[in-house]
């Protein structure tokens, strides 16, 4: 079947890159007096091959600049540091908000910030502090079980009747779920279970029924 | 907003979703540094960089107001922007030096150095037989008839490539936010 817009595509390619300019070429400009899509192509191509000036032969001929081998590792090493940042600051600013928690009951929760988040003989303790201004927080108490990890979440400050829910993460981002629960504005303590080993367990996190995170912490590699 | 996530997660909230997205852009973005900055050491720090403030940013990231790429490229050029004015960049080599040298606006400045990066990385995309075709017409200014002699092919054929090649270019340069009206 004959298609003369196809016929005419080699020269339409050429007349792009002189310019967009047919010349004398005869077949081609009577095609185009009759075909508003291939002037419309024409005008596009042009404009492309307008746009080839903007790079040297020398830059199209060699190699192009590549990055170091080592530029991802430092990449993931520095987001690394800024995270442990972030997270440091906002427990400082999550137990500084904590008034009510003052006498004996503050200096054990210092104790816990000094020390961080750490493995123990009972599990391993984990802080998270309420994510985007949230004025949640708690405290997880993560134990290896046959099952997986058990999480024992002591929260305050979640909206009370809302649903929740608990996560936990792996190095490589797979999540699993470790249960819902319902939301008081007292502290409550729940026991809930995820089916990941804690050892593989990188982060701890609580999002809301609109699937926000609310708390949020990295859980550190146990011992 | 709907959010640039994976699994639910911002894409920068876990070391795979930062590996993929270094794996997808961070050669590009590296390549983009190095024109606009003249130095590699300077255009790897960049790269760091523009991470970093990508990361800090994710919540306000939505895929929704355009790509993932757009987004690392606005950050890119402002670090850039940052990196070139804070620091001693060898003289002459930054796009800001070079815009400042030729009293044009940095915006301006930028909007070569992109064009231009855009058109280096739109080429890299092509097929070697588009990519030939359109290196020895336009920039070595070969007859078709001399191409289609070295390449043992018809004339008509090198003219299919090069309309083909910059079909194809116009496609790779949209993709990579270019506008056909600059």
């Amino acid at each position: 079947m004959l298609d003369p817009c196809r016929d005419q595509r080699g020269a339409l390619g050429a007349a792009a890159l002189a310019g967009g300019d047919p010349a004398d070429d005869l077949a081609l400009r009577a095609h185009l007096d009759g075909c508003a899509a291939c002037r419309a192509e024409l005008r596009e191509l042009t404009r492309v091959a307008r746009a080839l000036a903007a790079v040297p032969l020398s830059a199209v001929d060699g190699a192009p600049p590549e990055p170091s081998g080592a530029l991802g590792s430092r990449v993931l090493d520095r987001l690394a540091r800024e995270r442990d940042a972030v997270h440091s600051r906002r427990v400082r600013r999550a137990f500084a908000g904590a008034g009510a928690f003052a006498g004996v009951a503050a200096a054990v929760i210092a104790v816990v910030l000094v020390i961080g988040a750490g493995n123990g003989p009972g599990g391993t303790r984990v802080v998270l502090p309420g994510v985007g201004g949230a004025h949640a927080s708690a405290t997880a108490t993560l134990r290896a079980k046959s099952a997986g990890t058990e999480v024992e979440l002591q929260a305050t400050g979640l909206h009370r009747g809302d649903y929740y829910w608990l996560w936990v993460t792996d190095e490589e981002g797979h999540r699993l779920g470790a249960g819902t629960f319902r939301g008081s504005d007292h502290p409550v303590t729940m026991h809930l279970m995820a089916a990941m080993p804690l050892a593989e367990a990188r982060r701890i996190w609580v999002t809301d029924g609109g699937d926000h995170v609310v708390l949020d912490a990295r859980v550190p590699r146990s011992t | 907003m709907s959010g640039y996530v994976v699994d639910s997660q911002p894409v920068l909230a876990t070391d795979a979703g930062v590996r993929a997205v270094y794996a997808a852009h961070g050669p590009e973005l590296y390549r983009f540094a190095v024109r606009s900055l003249g130095d590699r050491g300077l255009a790897e720090e960049a790269v760091q960089e523009t991470f970093v403030r990508a990361w800090r940013a994710a919540d306000r990231f939505d895929d929704e107001l355009g790509s993932l790429r757009t987004w690392l490229f606005a950050i890119v050029r402002n670090v850039v922007i940052d990196l070139s004015r804070s620091r001693a960049v060898r003289p002459g080599l930054s796009v800001v030096d070079a815009a400042a040298a030729d009293g044009v606006f940095v915006d301006e400045a930028f909007e070569r150095v992109l064009t231009a990066w855009q058109v280096e990385e739109a080429l890299r995309m092509l097929s070697d037989e588009h990519r030939a075709a359109l290196v020895e017409v336009h920039y070595k200014g070969r007859a078709y008839g001399d191409v289609a002699g070295s390449l043992g092919v018809p004339v008509g054929t090198v003219k299919s490539r090069v309309y083909y090649a910059l079909k194809a270019m116009r496609l790779a340069l949209e993709e990579l936010g270019w506008s056909s009206d600059a």
